[in-house]
């Protein structure tokens, strides 16, 4: 017969089929003259009698297939994973196929008495000009009509839109899925709660989902283009936590955003807690292609970019140093975060600024009807949150705060030094939220403070202050803006208190303000359109030596301020070509304007840029410009979702970036200096392409992927040898402008339910940078590609959590990576009295394998809702078989003694933690 | 606090604070090879000048050995060249007459080692290098850091003075100079002798006070002084570029307890300044640097010093060390103060002739020794 294609054809190549299937549906129904079923004599002679429990369909019709002379089509994606469970007794064949099929989104056809062939519905439907009607048999739930029914029969495909909100607060719900019953059509809604969905005209059930809700089940009969706005309600037991995601539940096939982290309210209690807290940052060096430098160190590194190449917008605030305590904690109180979305590939067009990645954090601003506290206390710190209406319904406000009491510990430390140690930090937010229904106004403020002191030596100081204030207006039903002023401050000071003769005191400071204003369009079927404009100015203080006292030799010493703006404009087009291909397109434009005033020098032309190259200079009056630079960053992403459980995505894209953290220490501090571009140093250009595979076993309970990826970079900042960057007008005189390459591939294997949850991701990657220089103080290893400090090419976590009951949960994480480059010293010589390092090329060796397991014990808090207090203990032991993985590796003169092995030099290797370090934390809610 | 609640307290903390550092074997490390320290001098003076040859040792062992048998050659651009001899110990000296530093002319230096391997120096230009115009000094104190027998850190400071010196090179290309500066430090104190007015009697003792005159020799640089011009009015100058700091009183040679306080009574200070290349001046700067750490965890991540010696024969061999040329002009300048007084006296001596070694001689003045007053 034309156009009939076996079953093993089918499923083997799916892409080549659909077409054939489908002229083959057609034929089929010609043949059999637009009845649907054709019941011949010789099947309806044939009985079945057979128990069948979970067997999956697939194998029970190969059985059918062997005990009886008939043949089934079909496509083998339909029935992967269904199973069978159903008994028959002497049960008519045609019956047995009618169970079969029933409450499934197929209907099937007999021809020439031993051809079963199985059909989609809503294709038959289409063909044969009916109307599809898929729903569940739903008969307490009354119909919704959508569009006029005069209008039956006109449309082939229509568009169904509308917003999704709690139906409590009335706040919009982003990321809420809506998926058709019986169908893979399926769709997400944005940041505004918005979606839009393309269908064919028939009577549909809609499943209404949203992490924290009650499931919504919406009976439609959908005529013709029309609006259907949903309300969801909190479920009577509330989780409340904040969870981990790769990706939302099922997005990682059907999301079109590729290489993205999100966090959202569920599982992150289950994650391990260093110093008795949660955190935010840390658990996201749990997944693929996000490392750390160590327990402690600030930030992350991100697909092998520095960690001053990630953006962290809190409430739109940019924060630029995110660490306690030197990366003891993240300065991210969990209790006050509501959402958490880390881009570390694909970064719409409406983001810019830094070039590895952008983590958008957003506060808990909950329309709520009465006052809640919510908070946990800790061996080093407590913290403790309030949220509630201010004004019922129009105004809420949250504020929170955390801190810790080490001082009071170390007071009584039986240890001199420690004594004279401290380290202490707080951070408090607040956000006051004005909803107008169509205009939200949200205020938002933030500082954080921390104060670290070693003995007599060294005394650190540093703070965020940000805040914000959000406009989002809803100008129509597919028209939205948004209006974000932003303002952040880095205060950082280091006191060097080891002598009075030397004592000072080294203080530098970054401002920044920004407004940006973007409008988000829905107006064009299948298209989600936002363009927008951002204004940036800079304004760093990048130093000042001050003498603490009378008798300090030290001369005061004021760095001139430097200045800069960016200015950019975008647009980006999420466009939904048909239910398995989307494309998400963009472009960014930016200028950057480094201006006076500010004494620029004049170096040789055949030197490279040094104190001893300065032949002149050139001053530069209040808003000169001193350079400028423009860089067009387009962004492109595309998805092609092959079934319901395969789906490929691929991005490139192009970020810039004018500002970096110049750092040449072993270990990160708060006192490394962030340095705009500007006459003589580049801003940062990343190139980046991935690849990703995504599949979902057992019923998506298993969730897979692969992503590969390649970064160029170009203008990174790199240090001399033996530079000095302390107190430094003129940086590019200590520094080197090298390129980068980066690459990788990532594993993750989740699985998400049951009674054991969890991830192994794995990540391979490598990254480098190199030097193109002909001057010998700008040339490092030789010109060639050396991996930078945080290159580890092996990241294996192994995550797991064995929930015993609701409440009781035992949580297992290893973690395993590859040591960090470090620069050791191979040879030693004597020039005079001087005895000189011969130190190896950079960062040619590495640290020992970094390998730590962690375990604990939860009891969650009681989820009954009429309960007001609710409290969880959890008991952890982090580094439960004593590894002393080494944090750092420096170099410390010694005196020649039997101590130092008579060595003048010595290595040294500092561990964080080097025995089991056991935490208890109570949280609670009320 | 009870008991029971203190060691509670002191049992978490200990848990808590586990965060330690000890010392660090990094295991195999590529110090397998056999890599040459050359260092090799040439100025304008009459020699001889000296080049020593040795093996860098690997970091974690504690041998440092000579290279013996080297063909040691430096040569200028108008074809002279001079073999150095082998003195012993790593040091190689040229014969006098054989060869002589130039300003204006290029010297390369050549090492050839037993094994074959040849090695040679950038050609490196002799800078000329004008008379240093100023040194003068300001009255100042200085703390000196040093530890008790108990470790702890003792502030001891000292009054004295800070030596300064102003060049000025005249319009030009930016200009490199490494300081050298030697100190001799003298004082003079009584010390009563006996004499016997009469020779007949030689129980007739007389306790005469009789002068001692003491000097100590030493550097005044605590690394390496280097500095370089900079552009003022178009002509390359340096301005107050410190030399070091003479503190009033420092420790002499003398044994004698029975002595009236010790009176510093000058201070010559030999400043050499060299004219540097670009490349040297560097490699300085980075031996400084790596000298300088503040020996925490903080420092920045050390670096290698780079100078300007090749291997001819294999080009990824790993040569250490600097091939300096330099002409030379030198200064000695006397200074001399009191604790108490505002201002100083300075002599600036045409010649001096520098004892050799710290000493003390009573009685008859030494011939180097500078006055600036009667010494009663």
């Amino acid at each position: 017969m034309p156009g009939i294609t076996n079953k093993l054809s089918i499923g083997e190549n799916n892409s080549m089929c659909r077409g054939s299937f489908k002229s083959f549906v057609l034929v089929v129904l010609l043949l059999i003259n637009f009845c649907f079923r054709i019941v011949s004599q010789g099947i309806d002679s044939l009985y079945l009698s057979a128990k069948y429990i979970n067997t999956p369909l697939t194998e029970l019709l190969s059985e059918l297939e062997e005990q009886y002379p008939v043949s089934f089509y079909y496509k083998n994606e339909w029935f992967i994973y269904d199973t069978v469970n159903l008994s028959f007794s002497n049960t008519p064949l045609p019956e047995a196929l009618d169970k079969l099929v029933k409450g499934t989104p197929y209907l099937y056809q007999i021809i020439q008495d031993n051809m079963i062939v199985f059909m989609l519905k809503e294709e038959v439907a289409i063909m044969m000009g009916q109307m599809v009607d898929l729903s569940l048999d739903m008969k307490d739930i009354s119909i919704v009509v959508i569009g006029d029914p005069d209008d039956a029969g006109k449309f082939k495909k229509v568009t169904l839109t509308g917003t999704i909100s709690d139906g409590k607060t009335g706040e919009s719900l982003f990321g809420a899925t809506i998926h058709i019953e019986n169908t893979t059509n399926a769709v997400i809604s944005n940041l505004n709660g918005e979606y839009s969905l393309e269908i064919y005209p028939g009577i549909y059930t809609l499943v209404v989902t949203s992490i924290g809700f009650e499931k919504a089940l919406y009976k439609v009969k959908i005529i013709s283009n029309g609006n259907l706005d949903i309300e969801l309600f909190e479920k009577s037991i509330k989780i409340d936590e904040v969870a981990i995601y790769s990706q939302r539940v099922h997005d990682n096939i059907r999301g079109n955003q590729m290489s993205l982290v999100e966090m959202d309210a569920k599982n992150i209690k289950k994650l391990p807690a260093i110093v008795g807290e949660k955190d935010i940052l840390k658990s996201l060096t749990l997944m693929p292609g996000v490392k750390s430098i160590g327990e402690f160190g600030s930030g992350i590194n991100v697909r092998g970019g520095g960690e001053d190449q990630n953006l962290y917008l809190l409430e739109g605030a940019p924060v630029f140093n995110t660490s306690h305590v030197f990366g003891l904690l993240s300065v991210i109180n969990p209790d006050a975060v509501n959402n958490v979305t880390l881009y570390k590939g694909h970064i719409p067009a409406g983001y810019g600024e830094r070039i590895s990645s952008v983590m958008e954090i957003e506060l808990r601003n909950n329309n709520l009807d009465k006052m809640h506290a919510r908070g946990g206390i800790g061996l080093y710190n407590s913290r403790l949150m309030l949220e509630g209406p201010v004004y019922k319904d129009i105004l809420t406000f949250n504020v929170g705060g955390r801190t810790s009491y080490s001082n009071w510990l170390l007071g009584e430390l039986p240890d001199y030094y420690l004594q004279k140690s401290s380290a202490s930090f707080y951070d408090v937010n607040g956000l006051l939220k004005l909803d107008l229904k169509k205009h939200q106004i949200t205020l938002f403020g933030y500082n954080s403070y921390n104060k670290f002191r070693y003995t007599d030596e060294l005394n650190y100081e540093y703070e965020n202050i940000l805040g914000s204030l959000k406009w989002g207006q809803a100008i129509s039903s597919s028209l939205r803006s948004s209006l974000n002023v932003s303002f952040s401050q880095y205060n950082v000071k280091k006191d060097n208190i080891k002598t009075a003769y030397e004592e000072n005191r080294l203080s530098s400071q970054i401002n920044y303000i920004s407004g940006k204003y973007n409008i988000s369009f829905m107006g064009f079927t299948n298209h989600n359109i936002d363009l927008g404009l951002q204004s940036i100015y800079y304004k760093t203080q990048p130093g000042e030596i001050i003498p603490l006292n009378d008798s300090s030799l030290v001369n005061p010493e004021l760095l001139m301020n430097e200045q800069a703006y960016e200015g950019s404009i975008y647009i980006n087009d999420l466009y939904e070509i048909n239910n398995n291909i989307s494309v998400n397109a963009g472009i960014r434009y930016s200028g950057y304007f480094f201006t006076g005033p500010l004494k620029i020098p004049q170096y040789r032309a055949d030197a490279s840029y040094s104190e001893i190259s300065v032949i002149d200079s050139v001053y530069y009056n209040n808003g000169e410009i001193i350079k400028s630079y423009f860089n067009i960053e387009p962004r492109l992403s595309l998805k092609v979702q092959l079934n319901d459980n395969n789906s490929v995505k691929l991005s490139y894209n192009r970020n810039s970036q004018y500002i970096s953290l110049i750092s040449y220490t072993s270990i990160p501090t708060p006192d490394d200096v962030w340095k705009l571009s500007g006459a003589y140093i580049k801003p940062l250009i990343a190139n980046q392409f991935a690849i990703g595979y995504y599949r979902n076993f057992l019923g998506k309970s298993i969730e897979t992927s692969v992503e590969l990826y390649y970064k160029k970079l170009n203008n990174l900042v790199e240090y001399k040898n033996n530079a000095s960057l302390e107190m430094r007008q003129h940086l590019e005189t200590e520094l080197i402008n090298a390129s980068g390459r980066n690459y990788g591939v990532e594993f993750l294997l989740k699985k998400k339910t049951g009674k054991l949850d969890g991830w192994i991701s794995y990540t391979f990657s490598r990254t480098f940078k190199k030097t193109s220089s002909l001057y010998n103080d700008e040339i490092i290893n030789n010109n060639e590609f050396y991996p930078s400090s945080y290159d580890k090419p092996h990241d294996l976590t192994v995550l797991f959590n064995y929930n015993i009951n609701r409440r009781w949960r035992i949580m297992w994480n290893f973690t395993f990576s590859s040591g960090r480059p470090v620069t050791l010293p191979e040879y030693k010589y004597t020039i005079g009295a001087e005895q000189i390092i011969y130190y190896s090329d950079r960062n040619k060796y590495r640290l020992p394998p970094y390998h730590r397991l962690d375990l604990s014990v939860s009891l969650d808090e009681s989820l009954r809702i009429k309960k007001k207090w609710k409290g969880s203990w959890t008991f952890s032991i982090l580094n439960v078989y004593a590894r002393k993985n080494a944090y750092s590796v420096f170099y410390k003169k010694a005196k020649p003694d039997k101590d130092s092995d008579y060595q003048r030099f010595n290595l040294y290797k500092l561990y964080i933690i080097g025995r089991p370090l056991p935490t208890i934390t109570y949280n609670f809610i009320f | 606090m009870t008991e029971t609640l203190k060691n509670i307290i002191y049992f978490i903390i200990i848990i808590l604070l586990t965060a330690c550092q000890e010392v660090y074997n990094p295991g195999e490390i590529d110090a397998g090879l056999e890599i040459p320290v050359i260092e090799g001098y040439i100025d304008d003076g009459p020699g001889p000048y000296k080049v020593d040859l040795f093996w860098a040792t690997a970091f974690n062992e504690k041998s440092n050995s000579p290279i013996k048998n080297a063909r040691v050659t430096i040569s200028d651009n108008f074809g002279n060249s001079a073999v150095f001899a082998e003195t012993g110990n790593g040091r190689y000296l040229s014969n006098p007459g054989d060869i002589t530093g130039i300003p204006g002319r290029i010297y390369t230096l050549s090492v050839e080692l037993e094994d074959g391997s040849i090695y040679e120096s950038k050609p490196v230009l002799m800078h000329s290098v004008e008379e240093i115009d100023t040194i003068y000094a300001e009255i100042g104190d200085k703390d000196f850091i040093s530890k008790n027998s108990w470790g702890e850190l003792m502030i001891n400071n000292r009054e004295g003075l800070y030596v300064y010196v102003d060049v000025n090179e005249g319009s030009g290309d930016k200009k490199f100079f490494r300081f050298h500066n030697r100190l001799v430090a003298q004082s003079f104190h009584y010390i009563y002798l006996p004499t016997y007015p009469d020779s007949l009697d030689s129980s007739l003792v007389i306790m005469e006070p009789t002068i001692v005159y003491c000097w100590r020799k030493s550097g005044l640089d605590e690394v390496v002084n280097i500095k370089s011009t900079f552009n003022s009015n178009s002509e390359q100058v340096i301005k107050r570029h410190e030399l070091g700091f003479l503190p009033y009183y420092f420790s002499i040679l003398w044994q004698d307890s029975v002595t009236t306080p010790k009176i510093p009574s000058g201070w010559i200070v030999t400043t050499t300044a060299y004219s540097l290349t670009e490349d040297a001046y560097e490699y300085y700067s980075s031996m400084i640097k790596q000298l300088g750490t503040e020996e925490n965890i903080f420092d920045p991540i050390p670096s290698q010093i780079k100078g300007n010696i090749y291997c001819l024969s294999d080009t990824n061999q790993i040569v250490l060390g600097l091939f300096e040329v330099a002409s030379k002009t030198t200064r000695h300048t006397a200074f001399q103060w009191s604790a108490g007084r505002d201002n100083y006296d300075i002599k600036n001596l045409s010649t001096y002739s520098a004892p050799p070694t710290s000493a003390c001689q009573d009685t008859i003045m030494p011939d180097f020794w500078i006055t600036f007053r009667e010494i009663y």
